[in-house]
């Protein structure tokens, strides 16, 4: 059997005397779009700071690729080079950078910003900037005309949804293997979370596993090949949408008792 | 609006106006040439209620300037468009200026100290300006630079220009001694940090006699030579001779602009960019492959290298280096001068260190009071313009069309299918 893509094991993170994360274990095989569910505040976020290592665990490993990389070993930003990019549930991006040097950041793993390289700006250096702008323009079409108009513009100037779009943009730039999404469709619309359920898909097809928070049940439905729910910390219940959003344990503690009936989850 | 539109109007080049272009460029060199005839007349005129009085209407036109929102923007418009005459004007004044004040060595010599102070403000700007770190040690490697190559020439004859290199060395080594450690705090604390770094080392110059000479300081530290001609004597260009003042002024003025460009490459590039994705976000720029701590040690290292250059040509400038020179005081103007003029913008910045050498030097008379006015001119100024003089320019470089058109093909592509994919 092929190894999992990322396969995490008995991961703690006590913040003081709060267990944020308790003995956590999930494995993504390569290709998968898996989900992470749970009520807020049950350590969804804390999963993906500790995968990125920008929280160091309090125990347990975080195993990624073939050969698989304790990950709990390396700083964020080489993890970032070993191919996993995320995005941020609050938005964080440059803000008073442009649309396209948002992107341009991120490559900066490839492009090794060196200082000798910086003054001396030989042809070859010349011709990977230009090359990375082209990909960063492209990658920016990935989102239609949405972003692509506005490349030259800060980042400040784009609308709510349109920035979430550029986080994902940003976070491609880094050509990651595996990608994870906290909450893409927060704070948008039908509509604008059906588009951004196209373009998951469409950058799942570009050969990108992917691994999601999300509270929108219907997006999780439509994209997760499997869904975890957790809760304090804890899972609780695994397994595809269907088995997950029956489960009596998940029901109580996210979905509410009311879900079924109130046809929040068809079925 | 509709791509095709969008990509149409991106791509169409505009109407090549060489009338056009030339009255931008006549704009900017002539303001150019006004600010730099306005710069002589400031420093030669005799009465100092004269020189107020210029001050005052220079401050006036200013304020009406920045209001003025039509006129502002054409002098941008006119100075991006004409960087090269810009930037050409620029280097002939600077050439002329010691022609223009030839009487006057002491014009010359304020001159070079400008310069000095122009190296070291560009130095701090990189810290400061392009990665956001707080460092109100800075005179820290102005000493090291100084006191490396003067000791240097004294103690082991080497030359002033090995000297000043390794003057630069010794300067970015301090600076990667307290970035290393002070890295792991932010903001304020890292500018407390190096406060405290900064009094901590003017204190070791103090006392370690053996190296520094102590209170006494380093005397007789030789002049630079360019083969035979000190740079003690006089500078005699075919029929005109110019004070020697004028050798330390070509030397400073040069090196000043050669740090210039080091910062605008800088700028331009993904280390640049680095720079500016940990000034904004130092989190998100970790997650997207930044190496902060280590663009930071960069950081905190090149700018100090500038400012140990600075201060190796100080040093043999004046001949006499202490631990006077280099105060939690001189640390507070170098760091004003970045921010007056305008932290991460470099013309800003060299503007900020030049008004920060010269207006203390013309109010000579008044030096007890300098600090009071120098207080009052910084709360003005950061009340009605925080950014500085000159802010940073938000959109650092424009992606030309051809760059678009060049990844047109794939956007294309991209953009005809109006349908959106199918989940799954």
């Amino acid at each position: 059997m092929q190894r999992p893509l990322l396969q995490i094991e008995g991961l703690s993170k006590n913040f003081g005397g709060i267990r944020a994360v308790s003995e956590l274990s999930l494995s993504l095989n390569n290709g998968e779009i898996l989900a992470v569910i749970g009520p807020n505040g049950s350590g969804k976020t804390t999963l993906f700071n500790l995968i990125v290592h920008l929280y160091d665990s309090s125990a347990g490993m975080i195993h990624f690729g073939d050969p698989p990389v304790d990950l709990t070993r390396r700083a964020t930003h080489e993890i970032n080079a070993l191919g996993i990019a995320r995005t941020f549930q609050t938005l964080r991006l440059f803000v008073n950078m442009t649309v396209v040097e948002n992107v341009l950041v991120g490559m900066n793993a490839r492009l090794h910003a060196g200082l000798v390289k910086a003054i001396i700006q030989s042809p070859r250096t010349r011709r990977e900037e230009a090359e990375a702008e082209a990909e960063a323009l492209e990658l920016l079409s990935l989102f239609g005309h949405r972003l692509i108009s506005m490349y030259n513009e800060p980042a400040a100037s784009l609308s709510y949804a349109n920035r979430r779009r550029l986080e994902i943009a940003r976070a491609l730039a880094s050509r990651p293997s595996l990608l994870l999404l906290d909450e893409p469709a927060a704070g948008m619309n039908p509509t604008e979370t059906r588009e951004i359920m196209a373009d998951i898909a469409a950058i799942h097809q570009r050969g990108c596993s992917i691994l999601l928070i999300e509270h929108d049940m219907g997006l999780v439905e439509g994209l997760a090949h499997r869904v975890i729910a957790i809760d304090h910390g804890a899972k609780i219940a695994e397994g595809t949408y269907q088995e997950v959003c029956s489960n009596p344990e998940v029901i109580k503690a996210y979905l509410g008792s009311g879900a079924h009936a109130n046809g929040d989850i068809r079925q | 609006m509709p791509e095709s539109d969008f990509i149409t109007a991106q791509l169409t080049p505009e109407p090549a106006d060489w009338r056009r272009k030339a009255v931008q460029a006549l704009i900017a060199c002539g303001t150019m040439l006004a600010l730099f005839v306005l710069l002589i007349f400031g420093l030669t005129i005799e009465r100092l209620w004269l020189f107020v009085g210029l001050i005052v209407v220079v401050v006036a036109v200013a304020i009406f300037y920045q209001r003025s929102r039509g006129m502002r923007g054409k002098l941008e418009q006119a100075f991006r468009t004409s960087r090269a005459s810009v930037l050409i004007l620029l280097i002939a004044l600077l050439a002329a200026y010691p022609l223009i004040l030839s009487r006057d060595p002491y014009l010359i010599h304020i001159g070079a100290l400008s310069a000095i102070y122009v190296i070291m403000a560009l130095g701090l700007n990189i810290t400061l300006g392009f990665a956001g770190l707080l460092d109100i040690g800075f005179a820290v490697y102005y000493g090291a630079g100084a006191y490396m190559s003067a000791q240097l020439a004294i103690n082991f004859g080497v030359s002033f220009w090995l000297g000043l290199l390794l003057g630069g060395l010794t300067a970015a080594f301090f600076g990667f001694l307290v970035a290393w450690p002070a890295l792991r705090v932010h903001d304020h604390y890292l500018g407390l940090v190096t406060l405290g770094y900064g009094l901590m080392m003017n204190l070791l110059a103090r006392n370690l006699a053996f190296l520094t000479n102590g209170t006494d300081g380093v005397i007789n530290i030789p002049p630079p030579a360019i083969g035979t001609h000190a740079f003690t004597e006089p500078l005699s260009l075919g029929p005109l001779t110019l004070p020697f003042q004028a050798n330390f002024y070509y030397l400073a003025v040069t090196l000043a602009l050669i740090t210039a460009f080091i910062s605008y490459r800088l700028r331009q590039s993904s280390l640049g960019r680095a720079w500016d994705a940990i000034r904004e976000d130092e989190i998100a720029a970790r997650c997207a492959g930044v190496d902060a701590r280590g663009v930071k040690v960069l950081a905190f290292s090149t700018g100090a290298f500038f400012g140990g250059i600075g201060g190796a040509i100080y040093a043999h400038m004046i001949g006499f280096i202490g631990p006077e020179n280099f105060t939690f005081l001189e640390s507070i103007t170098i760091l004003v001068m970045v921010v007056m003029g305008g932290a991460g913008n470099i013309a800003g910045v060299a503007v900020g260190a030049i008004i920060l050498v010269v207006l203390p030097e013309r109010f000579r008379e008044f030096e007890h009071l300098r600090l009071l006015f120098f207080g009052i001119a910084l709360v003005l100024l950061m009340i009605n313009r925080p950014e500085g003089i000159f802010p940073r320019t938000r959109t650092r470089r424009l992606l030309p069309a051809n760059k678009l058109a060049a990844a047109l093909p794939h956007a294309q592509k991209s953009l005809s299918p109006a349908a959106p994919m199918q989940a799954r």
